[in-house]
């Protein structure tokens, strides 16, 4: 058995996969209502989703809503994929 | 309170706290990015219950009422309730982008295109009515009116349970087809009490379905 994605085995990420994974891969979600949703501080937050970015695992967009910028996070394809093996191994694991 | 989960936790995570923590998510997630189901369906089995009930009393004398009154207030819960449904699904769907968006807005319009018909076609039949039979009574044409909506409710029921993958709400508009053939078969003395009956056991009963699902710890999260 392969040793658990260590991009994901970290608390926070997991949490971010998880709820990213949740919403689907043909969403995304707003930067502030995933912080809400985790309860991470900003800065941490980003500091993990720029992990998972350069992981390829998801992916986050700049968009002017209103007169605003925001950022929307989603995970992708990759991402789905590699949450689904790491499931298993865990599940395997207990 | 914001927390940074992170701290100390890079290596040597313990897989159940793995898994706890993806279900807490995955549940958190979920109760953040649509409405809670079963407040809705709760909401709207008080309003059946008040709606039709006033009709019940009005009718059958037991509250001093004259019928018309109580349609105007059943009226008024109706669109209360239409009021509250919507702002909680607006407000829960904030935020996020994707094929969910189109299709919660394409399921919120169909509903309103649908009533808008019922609404249409009541002023229709209460007109054809003066026409043609003068002497007629306010409740045979309300137990016509009432079928077409109830007609409207289970359809959408229905489609939105193919849209949103949920068998409870496929389950319950089934169950408000059953109710509606009940009522048209027994006539317009009745319908009311069907429905007065019928309608809030059958939201009570979803909504505790729905909520039990949703409390419920998944070994496997999505």
């Amino acid at each position: 058995m392969g040793e658990l994605d260590p991009v994901i085995h970290a608390d926070a990420r997991l949490r971010v996969m998880s709820s990213l994974n949740t919403l689907g891969s043909t969403e995304t979600i707003a930067f502030p209502k995933l912080r809400t949703i985790l309860g991470m501080t900003a800065g941490n937050l980003s500091t993990h989703l720029r992990k998972l970015e350069d992981a390829g695992y998801i992916q986050q967009n700049k968009v002017i809503q209103g007169r605003s910028p925001a950022t929307f996070v989603g995970i992708t394809t990759q991402g789905a994929a590699a949450f689904e093996a790491y499931k298993r191994q865990l599940l395997e694991l207990l | 309170m914001t927390t940074n989960p992170a701290s100390g936790t890079e290596h040597g995570l313990d897989p159940r706290a793995a898994l706890a923590a993806m279900g807490q998510s995955a549940a958190a997630t979920r109760a953040a990015i649509g409405p809670n189901p079963a407040i809705i369906y709760f909401v709207w089995a008080v309003a059946y219950l008040i709606g039709y009930g006033l009709l019940h009393g009005a009718n059958f004398g037991w509250l001093p009422l004259p019928y018309g009154t109580a349609l105007l207030i059943g009226g008024i819960i109706l669109l209360l309730a239409i009021a509250y449904t919507a702002i909680i699904s607006i407000r829960s769907g904030s935020q996020i982008r994707g094929d969910s968006t189109f299709a919660g807005l394409a399921y919120g319009m169909s509903w309103m295109a649908g009533f808008l018909i019922v609404a249409l076609f009541s002023m229709a039949l209460a007109k054809l009515f003066s026409t043609l039979l003068p002497h007629a009574d306010a409740l045979q044409i309300g137990w016509l009116i009432n079928a077409v909506a109830i007609l409207v409710v289970s359809l959408m029921y229905m489609l939105g349970a193919a849209l949103f993958g949920d068998r409870t709400m496929f389950i319950l508009g089934a169950c408000f087809t059953v109710l509606n053939a009940a009522a048209l078969l027994a006539g317009p003395s009745g319908f009311i009490s069907i429905f007065a009956i019928g309608g809030p056991i059958l939201l009570i009963i979803a909504g505790t379905a729905t909520l039990i699902s949703r409390r419920r710890v998944l070994p496997v999260v999505k």
